[in-house]
């Protein structure tokens, strides 16, 4: 685990807390996957590996002895360093409220691109499946709410045949979002027809390109499983330059495939 | 009514009364079967009070559970003494070594967003 060496930074825990909370305000704002899959933990920054309960056959090492391995998915690492100023930072002891911290959020914004990368396209490790590969449903989906509407109640036919109720939630691009929320509603609001086929949740996610996921929200089928939970860090200083950095270590499993239409 | 210290109390802290006076109740319900369990010298008698103190026990755990779900102290302070091993009273100054080294066990509390 990589050492945080909060203590060793230069600076007040008022700062600390300044850090803490723009992080965490953002992030939890932005951060898309852990609103729509189970969280587990965070287990602790010792916690290295989730028992997948398979195991493979090894070489007998002894003639009559057969020897078998766990599979375990390791958990991933992720460190994320950004650069803020000493002199900036310094002003918030001096009650400055606007303060800058461009570099934060844009560091930021790459562990939102990691951890939701991994949760939905399995980006990272080779263990990561991502909702989108691994979802066994596929349907094409229109920008006219009428059309999309049928392709959602076809989706959720699929998963209910397959076993998988609901409530549902529905993950969307950012384009499509804006398309089919802004056109004219025939006389009923998209908004209370989705609610109407039991989609409780509509999210956008900045990590999807013109497509979506249809979803079960009954829980245990896809899961996000921390470690570390995310947490800043200071690396070192550098004339009156402070390199921080956010980690987290987690894996992602995609348990009931049937619980997930691909949309696009 | 007499039993709060404050009026106009909001719904939160009228919750979490009415859970810390169950927990206190069933609490003294516990003490009070343990003692019948104690002196009575029928065992069927015994039988049937032990039995009644367990399922007290329960509803306790319950309320502290909900306690702990809610309020970030009672979670910490349970984190730290229940299912712990060695001198008890000596856990919440480990408990204090480990905030300050704040190595490992810090984070922004994000967790499950849903």
């Amino acid at each position: 685990m990589t050492l945080l060496n909060r203590s060793l930074a230069p600076i007040t825990d008022e700062i600390w807390e300044v850090l803490d909370e723009e992080a965490r305000d953002y992030l939890s704002l932005q951060l898309t996957g852990r609103k729509i899959v189970d969280v587990e933990g965070p287990l602790g920054s010792d916690f290295a590996a989730v028992n997948s309960g398979r195991q493979t056959k090894l070489e007998s090492p002894v003639e009559g002895v057969q020897m078998t391995e766990r599979k375990v998915l390791p958990l991933a690492e992720i460190k994320v360093p950004f650069t803020l100023d000493l002199n900036e930072l310094e002003a918030v002891t001096r009650g400055a409220e606007d303060i800058e911290l461009d570099n934060l959020l844009e560091a930021a914004d790459k562990v939102i691109a990691a951890e939701d990368g991994a949760v939905f396209k399995g980006k990272g490790a080779e263990h990561f499946a991502g909702i989108i590969n691994k979802a066994e449903f596929n349907l094409n989906i229109s920008d006219k709410p009428q059309e999309f509407i049928a392709a959602a109640v076809e989706g959720i036919n699929n998963m209910k045949n397959a076993g998988v109720g609901g409530p549902f939630s529905l993950v969307l691009s950012e384009d499509i979002f804006r398309v089919l929320f802004s056109s004219p509603d025939s006389g009923y609001p998209l908004h209370k027809r989705l609610g109407d086929i039991d989609i409780e949740k509509v999210i956008v996610s900045p990590l999807m390109e013109s497509e979506g996921l249809l979803l079960s929200a009954r829980g245990e089928d896809f899961k996000l499983i921390l470690g570390q939970d995310l947490t800043l860090g200071f690396e070192e200083r550098n004339g009156s330059k402070l390199e921080f950095f956010f980690t987290e270590s987690f894996v992602t499993r995609v348990i009931s495939p049937e619980a997930a239409v691909y949309l696009n | 009514m007499p039993e709060y210290h404050e009026e106009d109390l909001p719904e939160e802290a009228v919750d979490y009364h009415r859970i810390i006076k169950s927990l206190i109740e069933e609490l003294e319900a516990v003490d009070w079967y343990n003692q019948r369990a104690a002196a009575t010298d029928d065992p069927t008698v015994q039988g049937i009070v032990e039995h009644n103190r367990d399922e007290e026990i329960e509803h306790a755990c319950m309320a502290l559970e909900w306690l702990r779900r809610r309020y970030p102290a009672w979670n910490e302070n349970l984190e730290t003494f229940l299912f712990s091993e060695g001198d008890i009273t000596e856990l919440e100054e480990e408990e204090g070594e480990e905030n300050e080294n704040s190595e490992g066990s810090s984070s922004l509390g994000l967790g499950d967003l849903k």
